[in-house]
């Protein structure tokens, strides 16, 4: 018997490293709380320098505002002056022209993003028109120098500065802690959400919701209770194409709602859909009330176009969700819908203007009273159906321990298929513009396929992308796919979330070895 | 569900510091003791050509050793190994089981996958540039000799390798492998020292149909470039040399794939099975190498066999032409294009295939090196055939 102890194959588990508090390279160490620190931060930044918007680099930018303005100490800041750095070239030059603008970025490693956005700014011809100003709220030790943006150096402001590779990840690590005992956030900064307060049996409840679906439950960092339901490409679960553009593609596509607990019995229902829209501008009909809902800018172009297309079918799976709770019976729970922003009260209720930064022309009060509909629509085809029994899916029960390994799996098999590609390029069109062809995601169908590899159901492996985008490993992403039916679309891609996470998947990789079947 | 949360930063809670360096170390000197074994065997095996003995590989069949070495010991771990276990759990490990995979990733090359690191910034390192570096620093695993005309690119196809000369005592050699891992080398290395260098070669490279079917392609896709310049330089009746010769490999590794390899292949399996005495090597053997059947009687790898033999033979041809066409051929250039130029026709001719012209000189205008109107028009046409 070999003792892993003496065995040097078996090396000293790295997490004891990364749990060291960072250090601040003026000297004191942040004992504070993480949420502390970044409050501190951005309040500072908004006081000093009195900005007009502030825009927010994601993944985690708006999850971290969000979280700040849902917390103990109250973060004021209107999200209607905040955008998201995701669907910053759908948002008009008049927007931005004479304004300052804060950009906020938790980490800055490479600086990739902040370089992309800022080259968009300069692109744009903003360069002269917009007073910018860069804020990082933890800089690697690589970014020490920062780059020039129009004869200043970036970022202007941080708050961590030339963090090692190990202080850098202990940083990041808290943040996304933060951000998972806030509710997941790093979720909910893009989708519609619906509360319910659980009456009846918890088991009850998840098998209302595989009445005709696909449910995995897991536990999430901190402790929470996630569902991740499934809706297959069946008859059941169709979605409405005369409310989509033409040739949009409704299959293989993310189509699922995820039920995250908030507290004891709350949960927020959290619908999410991306039909793959065509790249090409096709004809779309957009009946009134999602014109209005969507505002003026709907068809302006093929990102735009996706998102609002998500939005629009995101309704749809939330009433499929609704529809199989009120078969299950409404005493069971008592729903919490949306506010508009101004019939809340102080402090009662939740509305939805976080979605202001990514759907900068929605008109949040109109998407309040379509989810007012569907409740109503989803309570009455399911008191309609109550009457009927229903023999509930027997979907695989897993352990949170299997689903965890599974992970880890995952995203080793993703990251070995991003890397073969980029290797391939590399070899076919040479090294020297290695750069444009890094980090191309995978497509849903595509990792569907690795799952057949791997023996893993669709169900499965959607609840996995769940628990890898609350550990904040895994980005979702959109870009032109070509489709097997000569049309290019827009679709969901995934891949490992940056330069530190892929570096720690390969070294994962390395030393457990790839997933058999791959 | 279970009991226990997903908690966060578990990408982290599975890393080991100073783990890999140990990985990589042992995984070499497991690669260096199968070599060994080959390079010491005294017994008869497939020559390579029809060529003597050897008890060295070229570089290329080196790879695809290390490719089928890391793949059998990858399957081993999977199946016998402690993937499921993590060392947070249980002090102790049975000794039967193997304890790690290889370090290396099986990463696209030129002409297939080798065994390298990649690091997402910069190109991948390739196995036989690690082990050079090693060999620079004194470190004498393996012993890598390139060609004399070119002494700092172990990459040179005519580089050979053999294995270092620590390997004497096995005890020591072996030192920190468990008696499992130990048992899993020596049949390995017993297996593979009876097999000639192209079924070696043939072994690294084909594990299924499915690959093989990948490969295929992406000998002709990667030829595409290469084709179309090769018709546009015909069509401005310019020289194609360069061109030319990248079709040949690509046309050539397309038609070994497709067709050639599977006689060293079927012989490379067949010896496996009948040496690997060990049942779980000879499973893990069965389960990572399809048979013969499984991979070339596919109806997918047997439609590639025509238009590759047609890319292969044609090719031929096409690069005779060009190596005569050049204005500084010599004598020696001008017999090589002959020779290629026969082996083409006659293999085309053979497989009923049309040809560009019966004889190479009839290809160019009497008493010049420009290429006939009518036959170079047949050859455009010919080169944008070359396709799946």
């Amino acid at each position: 018997m070999i003792s892993t102890t003496a065995n040097p194959i078996w090396g000293t588990p790295l997490d004891l490293i990364v749990q060291e508090q960072p250090v601040r390279k003026l000297g004191h160490r942040g004992s504070a709380p993480i949420e502390r620190q970044l409050h501190t931060f951005l309040q500072n930044q908004i006081r000093e320098w009195f900005p007009d918007l502030i825009v927010v680099i994601e993944r985690k930018g708006t999850a971290i505002l969000r979280a700040l303005k849902e917390g103990a100490e109250s973060f004021e800041w209107p999200w209607s002056k905040v955008v998201s750095s995701d669907i910053i070239e759908q948002v008009s030059n008049e927007f931005f022209e004479n304004k300052r603008v804060l950009i906020f970025d938790d980490t800055m490693n490479t600086g990739y993003h902040l370089n992309e956005l800022l080259t968009n700014f300069s692109k744009r011809g903003l360069g002269d028109k917009v007073k910018i100003r860069v804020a990082v709220f933890a800089v690697h030790e690589s970014s020490f120098s920062g780059f020039p943006f129009q004869g200043e150096i970036v970022p202007h402001a941080w708050f961590y500065r030339s963090l090692t590779t190990t202080s850098y990840q202990a940083i990041n690590a808290q943040i996304v802690r933060m951000l998972q005992q806030a509710g997941s956030l790093m979720l909910d900064t893009e989708h519609v959400e619906v509360r319910l307060r659980l009456h009846g049996s918890f088991s009850k409840f998840v098998e209302a919701l595989q009445r005709n679906s696909d449910a995995i439950v897991f536990r999430s960092a901190g402790g929470r209770t996630n569902i991740t339901v499934l809706y297959n490409d069946d008859e059941a679960h169709s979605l409405p194409a005369d409310r989509l553009p033409s040739n949009t593609l409704c299959s293989k596509i993310v189509k699922k709602c995820r039920i995250v607990q908030r507290s004891t019995d709350e949960f927020a229902i959290i619908p999410i859909c991306f039909p793959s829209v065509t790249e090409k501008m096709e004809e779309w009909s957009l009946s009134r009330s999602d014109q209005a809902m969507l505002g003026s800018n709907a068809k302006a172009d093929y990102k735009t176009r996706f998102y609002d297309v998500g939005l629009i079918a995101a309704l749809e799976v939330l009433r499929w969700a609704l529809k199989d709770l009120a078969i299950w019976g409404v005493d069971n729970y008592t729903l919490s819908l949306p506010q508009r922003l101004d019939d809340r009260a102080s402090n009662d209720g939740y509305d939805l203007e976080h979605l202001r930064a990514m759907y900068p022309a929605l008109d949040i009060g109109c998407l309040t009273d379509r989810i007012a509909e569907v409740e109503r629509i989803a309570a009455s085809e399911g008191n309609a159906l109550r009457a009927y029994r229903f023999e509930s899916r027997k979907t695989p029960v897993y352990t949170d321990q299997e689903l965890r390994r599974d992970a880890l799996c995952l995203l080793s098999a993703m990251r070995l298929i991003a890397d073969q590609r980029t290797v391939e390029k590399g070899v076919r069109y040479g090294w020297e513009n290695s750069n444009s062809f890094h980090w191309e995601g995978l497509t849903l169908g595509e990792i569907y396929g690795l799952g057949e590899d791997l023996n893993w159901t669709d169900d499965r492996i959607t609840t996995l992308f769940d628990i890898l985008i609350d550990e904040a490993t895994l980005s979702t992403d959109i870009a032109p796919f070509y489709c097997p039916d000569g049309v290019t679309r827009i679709v969901r891609t995934f891949s490992p979330a940056g330069e530190i996470v892929s570096e720690l998947v390969r070294r994962y990789t390395t030393q457990w070895g790839l997933p058999h079947g791959l | 569900m279970g009991s226990e949360s997903l908690n966060s930063g578990f990408l982290f809670s599975e890393l080991r510091e100073g783990r890999e360096g140990v990985q990589f170390e042992r995984m070499l000197r497991a690669l260096s003791f199968v070599l060994h074994q080959w390079c010491q065997f005294s017994g008869t095996r497939t020559p390579l050509y029809g060529e003597p003995a050897s008890q060295s590989l070229s570089v290329i069949q080196f790879d695809k050793l290390a490719l089928f070495v890391f793949r059998l010991w990858n399957e081993m771990y999977h199946r016998h190994g402690v993937r499921e276990h993590t060392a947070n759990e249980s002090p102790a490990i049975d000794s039967r089981v193997l304890t790690f995979p290889s370090p290396f990733t099986e990463l696209p090359g030129k002409h297939g996958r080798g065994p390298a690191r990649f690091d997402g910034k910069s190109p991948p390192i390739y196995i036989i540039d690690s082990l050079y570096a090693l060999q620079s620093d004194g470190i004498f695993y393996f012993q890598i000799t390139p060609p004399a005309d070119a002494r700092n690119n172990p990459k040179d196809h005519r580089t050979i390798v053999t294995a270092g000369d620590v390997n004497t005592d096995t005890n020591q050699f072996l030192s920190g492998f468990n008696s499992r891992e130990i048992e899993v080398l020596r049949e390995m290395g017993n297996g593979l020292k009876h097999l000639g260098p192209s079924e070696v070669r043939a072994l690294g490279t084909h594990e299924n149909c499915q690959k093989t079917r990948e490969d295929i392609v992406k000998e002709f896709v990667d030829m595409r470039p290469h084709r179309i310049a090769v018709a546009e330089r015909l069509g401005e009746s310019q020289p194609f040399f360069n061109a030319s010769r990248e079709m040949v490999e690509y046309a050539d590794e397309a038609w070994r794939k497709s067709k050639d390899n599977r006689r060293d292949y079927a012989n490379a399996h067949r010896i496996m099975l009948t040496e690997i005495g060990d049942p779980d090597v000879r499973s893990a053997f069965s389960g990572c190498q399809e048979t013969t059947e499984h991979i070339w009687d596919h109806p997918t790898i047997r439609a590639y066999v025509e238009p590759a033999e047609n890319a292969w033979s044609f090719t031929k041809c096409l690069h005779a032409i060009s190596i005569y066409q050049r204005e500084d051929e010599k004598a020696v250039a001008s017999r090589q294009a002959r020779a290629m130029w026969k082996e083409g026709i006659e293999h085309r001719r053979k497989q009923q295939l049309n040809v560009p012209a019966s004889e190479i000189d009839e290809v160019f205008m009497p008493g010049t090196r420009q290429i006939a109107p009518q036959v170079q028009e047949r050859l455009i046409n010919m080169v944008e055939s070359i396709t799946l």
